[in-house]
């Protein structure tokens, strides 16, 4: 509970509080479309009942769009239930390709108010890092926001995963380079202490719109403690 | 006359399946996927009511409605929102939104809704007309 405890700021709560009610939002999206379909069903056996022949076809693609919401509300709800699980959890090792689509699942609206869309690429589907999966969440959630605010001229960001011969790291890509660097960024207290908590460090390539988040070496591949270190430096890379 | 209606929300399958059901009641339905076509499609041509999403990318609700009210002050707008909250509800009835409706929607409530909206636009738009034609006679 200790490495947790520290996480619990109001700023945390603010952050599962928001998250949380923005995916409430998309699932009534979800809702709203199976029930406009349901009731399309409803008019269309009205019609039946009148003389008018049931079109199959139509049945059939109704059909479909019920499937395809169900899948929607699925990811939506997975999602939820791991980011839910994130405060719960002790440090452990986080299946990286599941995060990433955790994290895209949930920015979407966010991201989508800002004119954006987040793309991921995943890593090997056995990849993962060992870390507190809330305090990892925030961090990256934050360096989603601050990049998201800078904005991206393919409307698009990524979010990476790469092992290097540095270390594993989170890679966000396509936001339009600030004219000073992320050095205000990278320095800011919430910064320090979100990188503290992971033994992370930021660093940035402006001139590509590329900002990294290099986690310790020793936690890929899901063994070894996890590596709740001191806070590394942290600042521009070139 | 069949009720003209424009539904603004950025969920494409949303905006269509609830334009079909509407048709099926006899009304004309136009549909718009961001607050900038709805926009677009107000500058042209004047609905019965506009069913305005709330929280949409880039512009929201809030927003979109002060617009639209601006282009065109006799637009009945009824917003749609997963969770109605006091404070935005307050804010958008005093900008002028004639009403909330809840999604997922009752389809039965909407249309008692679009009917008031009717209603009330054309009130004003009587009212506007005898002002012009007062100030014609009076000038």
């Amino acid at each position: 509970m200790a490495t947790r405890g520290p996480l619990f700021a109001p700023a945390d709560m603010r952050f599962f509080g928001q998250v949380s009610a923005a995916v409430t939002h998309d699932v009534k999206n979800v809702l709203a479309v199976i029930q406009e379909n349901a009731g399309l069903l409803e008019d269309l056996c009205g019609m039946a009942e009148r003389g008018r022949p049931l079109d199959v076809p139509r049945l059939k693609r109704i059909a479909r769009e019920l499937q395809q919401q169900v899948g929607r509300g699925d990811r939506i709800i997975t999602s939820m239930n791991r980011f839910a699980h994130s405060v719960d959890e002790d440090p452990k090792a986080v299946e990286v390709s599941g995060l990433l689509e955790m994290m895209a699942v949930l920015s979407r609206r966010f991201l989508a108010a800002k004119g954006l869309r987040l793309t991921t690429v995943p890593p090997a589907p056995a990849a993962s890092v060992d870390a507190p999966p809330f305090g990892l969440i925030r961090l990256l959630w934050f360096c989603l926001e601050h990049t998201a605010a800078l904005g991206a001229p393919g409307k698009t960001l990524e979010l990476a995963f790469e092992v290097s011969g540095a270390g594993p790291a989170f890679h966000i890509r396509g936001f339009a380079p600030p004219a000073n660097g992320l050095s205000a960024l990278l320095s800011t207290e919430s910064a320090r202490a979100l990188c503290a908590t992971l033994g992370a460090t930021l660093a940035s390539r402006p001139e590509a719109g590329e900002l990294v988040i290099r986690l310790s070496p020793p936690c890929v591949g899901g063994t070894g403690p996890a590596p709740l270190t001191q806070p590394r430096p942290t600042g521009e890379e070139r | 006359m069949n009720e003209k209606i424009l539904i603004v929300d950025d969920d494409e399958a949303f905006c269509r399946l609830l334009a079909e059901r509407m048709r099926h009641r006899d009304m004309e339905v136009e549909t718009a996927v961001s607050a900038a076509e709805a926009l677009q499609l107000l500058e042209r041509k004047a609905f019965d009511a506009v069913l305005l999403d709330l929280m949409m990318p880039e512009m929201d609700g809030i927003e979109a409605l002060k617009r639209m009210l601006e282009k065109r002050p006799e637009t009945q707008v009824i917003l749609l929102t997963g969770y109605p909250s006091v404070s935005r509800g307050v804010e958008a009835l005093k900008l002028g939104a004639l009403d909330f409706i809840l999604k997922p929607v009752d389809l039965n409530e909407l249309t008692e809704k679009i009917r008031q909206a009717r209603t009330g636009r054309l009130i004003l738009v009587e009212k506007k007309n005898r002002e012009k034609i007062r100030r014609i006679l009076t000038e």
